[in-house]
């Protein structure tokens, strides 16, 4: 009884606390200034809770989370750091799924509570995929040791390991993709070693397939899944140099000596391409498949033999489309959809929405690498209407680039380097589907709010899915110890409508 | 024997490995400090670590190595954990002192190379110290009870090394009730159970990993100090032989290894190198040059530091060929990313910051990151980051990086001072006003390629001595007077009144070449002696029909004449 009694004064004194700050605390008509930017948000009703730090000076913190229904909870801090519970967050979302949520911040400084302008969050009513991908790698990517895939769960904080080169002997690991949002359908290529090749994951079934395609490349690159999972549209490079002539240190630049694309059959263990998107005059790159299945959507740029570092600034892509027939293996002739080129810009990432009436791309000035150019803004090409629209709302004065688009089409998730120009961190936007403008986007939170400020590794080729990937390490490693699997050109132009292969590297320009 | 006596010949070791450490093996401090990871007091790395298998002894490791920062902090700490490693082996050899002895030279043997792990060292004290207390159990069932347990607490600690523990014990078992029991079968089963889990089950892709992990195969040290081990370890198993012999037998080798690794380390070049790279840290360029004098051959990194040390103390011009040259421009300043094997990190370290120091920022940062890529947070390496990053105005990047400087025993004051810097624009421009008056905001590439480096520097800011006196010498070392000639105007900026000896001895070369051609002097003198060795130079060499190098060293040492006449092929003249 006794306890009880205690517990009782105990919860009185607790509110009588609360409304003492609410009733004393100095009103200040601003929004606290609180780490990460979480103010004013559309956010998903599925998604982890968004932790920040208050960037106020104060002894004291408290953050009311409440709702126009009377639920509410508060979190306090001596540090300003706000760490809200899991399972409290997640009510108050699945209850306010197409209404708001409102964040009341007080401060305690010297012996006074401060209240600030009110945070409003709209809970949107459609959820985010739950899962993504993403590459961790220095963003320093001239050399590597330690790197992997790993896999987040969005609705908490859990990170697991897809795969780390660590047990592939250091190898780069690159380049996932997954089939139409289902984590089971995955893809990945290893670098170099024994354990280099091109890695198909379909149910848990691992096979891993080594390209050889004429004697041009042994290697493919950029993927795209086909929506049955059977097919992979893929672009394979052969990379000519690395240039550093860049405004910021961070960056760096390249250029492949060729590019093309190929589609391949994974039941068949079978490429085939057409001299329309394989030969020496253009450089194809950076497939996607449009979600009929019919049009594959690619980026082309005019091939040049670079010699120095003045002809990266030629290298410029259009957004090109081409069909491709599953049954017959034929191509479409190429049309262009954007010419970028005339407009002195570039393109790069096309990813059309679930839908398949937007596509959302990376436009910048030049280069191989947009990720690695300051100048890469996001933008939304309106398929039926044939209208682009920068998507300035995301947008900023750093690289926004690698997009992908959550199963729904009611979310992206894209990478930026704001604010420090160096490490890409993954943040999310909702996307409006009748309209394909995006609002106000988030930094994908963190338990430590912290976090970004000192995490140095830099957040790769982010991709959403609603499927969680499952395989597990142990048939991972079985694959890699497997040899590949020789994949060669079923149907293709042959190699005498193609330049030969180059005996010497041309490169005049390297990292340094 | 009492503790008072162990107390008593505990001081002794210590004191002996602090002072052998410090006078004998002082160059794997240096080495290690600006090399290894440093031990940061976040919660994610201790965490991180603390989840490998054997990441408790990397931790302590890492911990250790942090007190390199001084050589006498270090040689201190590092004895006390050899110390106390001998005084748990000395009592599971109950208390032989001829293995104990061996076993503490062949430690010191270890340590002494600079790549040489010492979470081994941790690991080892792990196994000895499981075996040491597992004799005090009287009841079988409590010493099976203890190795259940200490397996996987070893897995923990030592990683590999769990499988000395499981082997000897199992021997042990064995070889007393001369039968392969159950418990036995059964102890080994779930030692293997153990360590699968513990390795994520991931075994299969490093077997070599997982049974010999830790084990320091790839060195011959290694190798001993491996087998110094398991002959403790096998005394312990079967303690049959005659105490007496055995301890003389084993002091006596004990004193002949210390004396061999004693004379390995007094010679060892890389003792030198480090010394070196100590006193170029401190700025006492010219003890570099006084020992360079002293040295009758330099290797390429000894080359490398005693040409800066030479253009740090305005000597480059003067007494360059002084010294021998005999790996030309790579002696001078290699392209680090020459092949992929290349990773000299001596060599990483005057790069980046030469670099640096000539306002090529882009430059010595991705020395920095490379070197932060393969090695992890080192102090050296993650300040020269920060240095560039702010002196490049990236302040969010550069703050991630302080971060972690902050989170160490050391370095947190430097981290905080620099903090301060990225707020204060006054501390700022007095921080970096040596290097932001040489810094490049052209465009421009990084080469792989020094000299093209050295050009684009000096493009953006000729008046640039240490990037001009640098591009000047690789000239002079590819015989390109050439260069020279064109710019005797950025020696007149920097101050020079008259034409420093090497200089001008490629100015006359030139001038025999085009004796046409007018050189401008720029109003800087020349130096009559210079005119005149020059002079007896060619009359001699024009007379000789075959000149031997050896007469004309002794008559014209110093001279560039002499590389330029003799050096064809680098090995030649050394």
């Amino acid at each position: 009884m006794k306890k009880i009694i205690f517990c009782l004064i105990g919860i009185a004194l607790f509110f009588s606390a609360c409304s003492l700050i609410d009733s004393d605390a100095k009103e200040i008509s601003q929004l606290a200034c609180i780490y990460p930017d979480y103010q004013q948000l559309t956010i998903p009703p599925n998604i982890a809770p968004l932790n920040f730090i208050i960037q106020e000076e104060g002894v004291r913190y408290k953050v009311r989370f409440s709702d126009t229904g009377g639920q509410n909870f508060t979190v306090s801090s001596r540090n300003g750091k706000i760490h809200i519970p899991l399972k409290k967050w997640a009510k108050l979302l699945d209850a306010n799924k197409g209404g708001d949520i409102t964040l009341n911040m007080y401060v305690k400084h010297g012996g006074r509570w401060f209240h600030y302008y009110p945070v409003t969050h709209h809970i949107a009513m459609d959820p985010i995929d739950p899962y993504l991908s993403y590459r961790l790698i220095h963003p320093q990517t001239g050399s590597w040791k330690k790197m992997g895939i790993y896999q987040r769960d969005l609705r908490s904080f859990k990170e697991t390991t897809i795969i780390e080169n660590s047990t592939l002997d250091n190898s780069c690991v690159n380049c996932h993709h997954v089939a139409a949002n289902d984590g089971n359908n995955f893809m990945f290529h290893v670098r170099a070693g024994q354990a280099g090749g091109t890695y198909i994951s379909r149910d848990d079934e691992i096979q891993k397939i080594s390209p050889e395609i004429y004697d041009l490349y042994n290697s493919v690159g950029y993927a795209w899944w086909h929506p049955n999972g059977r097919f992979i549209v893929f672009s394979t490079n052969s990379v000519n140099g690395r240039d550093v002539n860049q405004q910021s240190i961070h960056l760096i630049n390249g250029a492949d000596s060729k590019s093309d694309l190929l589609v391949y059959d994974i039941d068949n263990n079978a490429f085939y391409t057409d001299s329309l998107v394989f030969n020496s005059k253009y450089w194809e790159s950076y497939p996607t498949w449009a979600p009929d299945g019919k049009t594959i959507y690619y980026c082309r740029a005019r091939a040049i033999d670079a010699k120095d570092h003045d002809d990266l600034t030629h290298i410029q892509y259009n957004l090109m489309k081409v069909e491709f027939d599953i049954e017959t293996h034929t191509w479409s002739t190429p049309e262009t959809v954007i010419d970028a080129v005339s407009m002195n810009r570039s393109i790069a990432f096309p990813r059309i929405s679930p839908d398949g009436r937007f596509l959302m791309y990376t436009l910048y000035d030049y280069g191989v690498f947009s990720i690695f150019r300051r100048i890469s803004d996001l933008a939304m090409y309106n398929i039926s209407k044939q209208e682009t629209q920068m998507l300035d709302m995301i947008n900023t004065p750093e690289t926004d680039s690698y997009h992908s688009w959550s199963s729904n089409g009611k979310w992206v998730v894209f990478t930026s380097k704001y604010p420090d120009g160096e490490c890409g961190r993954p943040y999310i936007a909702p996307v409006n589907t009748q309209t394909g403008r995006v609002s106000k986007a988030f930094i994908l939170p963190q338990k430590d709010p912290t976090f970004y400020s000192r995490f140095i590794l830099s957040y790769n080729l982010p991709e959403l899915y609603h499927t969680p990937n499952t395989f597990s390490p142990y048939s991972l490693v079985k694959a890699t110890q497997q040899p590949g699997i020789p994949a060669t050109v079923k149907k293709g132009p042959g190699t005498e409508s193609y330049h030969k292969k180059k005996t010497e590297k041309t490169s005049l320009w390297r990292a340094g | 024997m009492k503790y008072k006596h162990v107390a008593f010949y505990s001081i002794i070791i210590y004191l002996a490995s602090v002072l052998w450490l410090r006078f004998f093996a002082g160059h794997i401090f240096t080495f290690q400090y600006d090399h290894e990871p440093v031990f940061l007091f976040t919660r994610e790395y201790i965490l991180t670590q603390l989840t490998l298998s054997g990441g408790l002894s990397e931790l302590m490791a890492r911990f250790i190595m942090q007190f390199y920062v001084n050589p006498w902090l270090g040689a201190g700490v590092l004895s006390l954990m050899i110390m106390l490693l001998l005084v748990f082996a000395w009592q599971l050899t109950k208390q032989h002192i001829g293995i104990t002895l061996l076993f503490w030279v062949v430690v010191l043997a270890f340590i002494t190379i600079p790549t040489g792990n010492i979470a081994i060292l941790i690991a080892l004290y792990a196994v000895i110290k499981t075996l040491a207390v597992e004799q005090k159990f009287q009841s079988p069932t409590g010493i099976w009870l203890f190795r259940f347990i200490a397996v996987p607490l070893l897995l923990l600690i030592a990683g590999s090394w769990v499988w000395l523990y499981v082997i000897c014990v199992s021997l042990r078992h064995v070889l007393q009730t001369r039968k392969m029991s159950g418990l036995v079968a059964g102890f080994l089963g779930a030692s293997l159970l153990f360590a699968l889990l513990s390795y994520r089950f991931l075994w299969v892709i490093s077997p070599h990993m997982f049974f010999l992990g830790l084990f320091p195969f790839d060195s011959l040290t290694g190798i001993v100090l491996t087998f110094t081990v398991l002959l403790i370890i096998f005394y312990f198993t079967l303690p049959k032989f005659n105490h007496k012999n055995v301890t003389i037998i084993f002091s006596v080798i004990a004193g002949i290894v210390l004396i061999v690794i004693t004379v390995i380390n007094l010679t060892n070049p890389q003792r030198t190198t480090e010394r070196w790279r100590g006193y170029l840290k401190t700025e006492h360029y010219s003890d570099v040059i006084a020992e360079a004098k002293k040295t009758s051959s330099l290797n390429r990194i000894q080359t490398l530091y005693v040409n800066y040390a030479l253009a740090k103390d305005d000597q480059l011009f003067d007494t360059m060929f002084s010294f021998p040259q005999m790996y030309g421009t790579d002696g001078l300043l290699p392209n680090p990313h020459r092949g992929i094997t290349t990773r000299n990190i001596d060599e990483f370290w005057f790069i980046g910051e030469f670099y640096y120091e000539i306002g090529y920022f882009d430059k010595a940062y991705r020395i920095a990151c490379d070197q932060l890529v393969f090695h992890g947070v080192t102090p050296y390496y993650t300040k020269l980051m920060i240095k560039c990053l702010l002196a490049e105005g990236h302040v969010n990047s550069a703050n991630k990086y302080l971060y972690l400087m902050e989170h160490t025993l050391f370095h947190r004051k430097w981290a905080q001072r620099y903090g301060v810097i990225t707020h204060d624009q006054n501390m700022y421009l007095k921080e970096f006003a040596s290097v932001l008056r040489f810094r490049s905001t052209k465009k421009k590439i990084i080469s792989y390629d020094p000299s093209a480096n050295l050009l684009t520097a000096l493009e953006r800011q000729p008046v640039n001595p240490l990037a001009f006196s640098y591009l000047c010498v690789w000239n002079l070392l590819e015989k390109n007077p050439a260069f020279l000639v064109d710019n005797v105007w950025v020696l007149r900026e920097l101050g020079y009144s008259t034409l420093p000896r090497h200089y001008q001895e490629a100015l006359l070369l030139y001038q025999i070449s085009h004796p046409n051609e007018t050189i401008s002097l720029e109003g800087i003198k020349s130096n009559r002696d210079v005119v005149m060795e020059f002079i007896d130079f060619g009359n001699k060499f024009s007379q000789d029909k075959k000149p031997v190098y050896s007469i004309y060293k002794s008559m014209f040492d110093g001279s560039y004449l002499l590389y330029w006449f003799f050096t064809t092929n680098f090995e030649e003249t050394s």
